[in-house]
């Protein structure tokens, strides 16, 4: 008598006998149904793109759950003006506000009618207001001054390219419509100064701190010499 | 200075050995060690005899003797009885000059006494909360007393919940040095060897052979078809260079900070060693810190004062860290290329930079796992 292979399928098939025959098959398909239901097609804000940062008008201050460190940085803060980040990079973050810090504002002392108006109404040689600056930002006939600075309500406020008026506390709004990628990094952390401490609550410091905006290249990489010697014996020539 | 480089090295292996005189049965043998001990203990240290010592016989005779009989009716060899009588002088008067100085004043005498007490104290990572409050009073009156100074060391612990990581981005650093310059300050380091935790390579774009690099530079920068890469201690989270110290002076903390017991350290430069990324410095002279300069808020395990014959580094600004403050390189560098946070937060900074950007450490293939990451624009 020959003995039964074990691999011969039984003459009565139950579901048990063929499932197990077709293991691997079967696997395969019991893995491919839990990994359908673990993806939820509703979760919109998924780390897949920007790494567990949500981006998105978020509006207020972040009211985070304190850590467990217990550590903060709103005591090194205090007393130093913020606002709440706007816009497509709005996240936990808050930048410290520069509007204060203007010289001449409101414009509105001055810009009390369009520049057309204005120029118009002051004779050319009195015309040196704002002569002092440079602008190396673009070549003239792409960005006038009128680029980002809105005509209107008195030169109060910057303006985007769609027309929308921002404050200059919000001026990485601006400088965001052609510099995103930079804009992403800084809202993300990989790009300017933060201020305070690495506690939270996290506030950085805006692009205007350390750019420019009618010079950008200063005085960030002002070519300069080194604030001390460095200590390290001088290398042999060909080492 | 090698004697009590000696005997540091003895005690730091056993110091029992204080505690077996009292046992020793033989004659002779009982009273040889504490003669032959205090002769080799440097003058004017208050010797190796704790409190005490001379009120009980310095041999194990005392174990020994008759009940009800003193020493003095005891039947001893004219060897022991000398040994007895010399050792008993010499520990004598070694805790007779510690306590009484008759050439200095009170403050020269409450000097030896805290620098006595303090070169007993034990390993920092076994010592209890007390004695660590106790230590860190020694030494902020030691510092009042020997600088003038006022100082607050902090013995704060690690924070829970916490893991230090740190982030440079070398399209942004511009060789600029600010990082150094305060490190130097905010850590007292030594001027006088001009000591620097930190290291800038001045690279070819290009290359990442950081020995074509050179950290020599001293000229206007940046220079054009350079970039400029910053090292110091990465704080590994498999660090080679803990594991080697002969001691347990040194240790990973548990928010990631690899820190140096400035008083248990004895020298020996087996870590400086062990480094791959050369981020350990030896003191090989004694420091200098210029008063108007000296840092007074420190920490135990972080700026407080060093002395020549043990080894430093950089501790991630441990007495700002720990109190939620930037470290003070990432504080200073004016091009935002640093950047510092904890890692345990999904919503840090340093957190972004090692999920968005292409980071890449050095020597990757020691696996020392570094906590420091490089990044470009």
């Amino acid at each position: 008598m020959s003995p039964r292979l074990k691999t011969q399928p039984s003459a009565r098939r139950t579901l048990l006998p063929a499932v197990l025959s077709d293991l691997p098959v079967a696997l395969a398909a019991l893995l491919l149904v839990l990994v359908l239901a673990g993806c939820d097609p509703a979760d919109k804000g998924s780390s897949a793109i920007q790494g567990g940062r949500k981006w998105g008008a978020q509006g207020a201050a972040p009211a985070a759950a304190s850590p467990a460190h217990g550590l903060s940085s709103a005591q090194r803060l205090a007393g130093l003006p913020r606002v709440a980040v706007q816009g497509n990079y709005a996240g936990d973050f808050q930048v410290a506000a520069r509007e204060g810090k203007i010289q001449r504002f409101p414009c509105r002392e001055c810009h009390d009618r369009s520049v057309g108006k204005l120029k118009a109404a002051i004779p050319v040689k009195l015309r040196g207001t704002h002569r002092e600056i440079k602008r190396a930002h673009a070549p003239k006939s792409t960005l006038t001054c009128l680029a980002c600075h809105a005509d209107s309500d008195g030169m109060n406020t910057l303006r985007l390219a769609d027309g929308t008026a921002v404050g200059f506390d919000h001026s990485y709004r601006v400088c965001a419509q052609c510099h995103f990628e930079q804009a992403r990094a800084w809202a993300g952390g990989g790009h300017g100064k933060r201020l305070g401490g690495w506690a939270p609550p996290r506030v950085v410091e805006n692009c205007a701190a350390c750019h420019n905006p009618h010079d950008p290249l200063r005085p960030v990489s002002t070519p300069r010499w080194p604030s001390v010697v460095p200590n390290a014996p001088a290398r042999r020539a060909g080492h | 200075m090698w004697l009590v480089g000696l005997w540091q090295g003895l005690g730091r292996l056993r110091l029992g050995i204080w505690l077996h005189i009292g046992s020793r049965d033989e004659i002779g043998h009982g009273a040889k060690a504490p003669h032959g001990q205090s002769a080799e203990a440097p003058q004017g240290h208050g010797a190796e005899a704790p409190e005490g010592y001379s009120a009980k016989a310095p041999h194990g005779q005392s174990a020994k003797a008759p009940q009800g009989g003193s020493l003095l009716d005891k039947p001893m060899s004219r060897r022991a009885a000398l040994g007895t009588l010399l050792g008993g002088l010499g520990a004598g008067a070694g805790v007779a000059v510690a306590a009484s100085n008759p050439l200095g004043g009170d403050d020269s005498r409450e000097q030896s006494a805290l620098n006595f007490e303090e070169f007993f104290k034990g390993n920092y990572q076994v010592m209890t909360a007390e004695e660590k409050r106790a230590t860190i009073t020694r030494l902020e009156r030691l510092a009042q007393l020997e600088r003038g100074v006022k100082v607050s060391i902090s013995g704060a612990e690690a924070p829970k919940g916490v893991l230090f990581g740190y982030a440079f981005n070398i399209s942004k650093c511009k060789g600029y040095l600010e990082c150094v310059s305060a490190c130097v300050k905010e850590n007292n380091l030594d001027r006088s060897t001009g000591m620097q935790y930190i290291k800038i390579f001045e690279m070819d774009q290009g290359s990442m052979n950081l020995e074509h690099g050179r950290t020599d530079f001293y000229h206007q920068v940046p220079v054009p078809g350079k970039f400029y890469l910053g090292t110091q201690c990465f704080h590994c989270d498999n660090p080679p260079c803990t594991p080697v110290c002969p001691v347990g002076a040194t240790w990973k903390e548990p928010d990631g900070i690899v820190v140096v017991d400035y008083d248990w350290c004895i020298g020996c430069r087996y870590c400086v060693a062990a480094c791959p990324y050369w981020a350990r410095r030896f003191n090989w002279q004694s420091p200098q810190i210029p008063q108007e300069e000296f840092n007074r808020s420190q920490h135990y395990l972080g700026n407080r004062p060093r002395k020549k014959g043990v080894v430093e580094k950089c501790t991630f600004c441990i007495q700002r860290t720990r109190a939620g403050k930037l470290p003070a390189c990432v504080e200073a560098c004016p091009t935002g290329a640093r950047v510092f946070g904890n890692l345990l937060d999904p919503e840090s900074e340093i957190r972004w930079v090692l999920e968005n950007k292409k980071v890449f450490r050095l020597k990757e293939a020691l696996n020392t796992e570094p906590k420091f990451w490089y990044y470009a624009d």
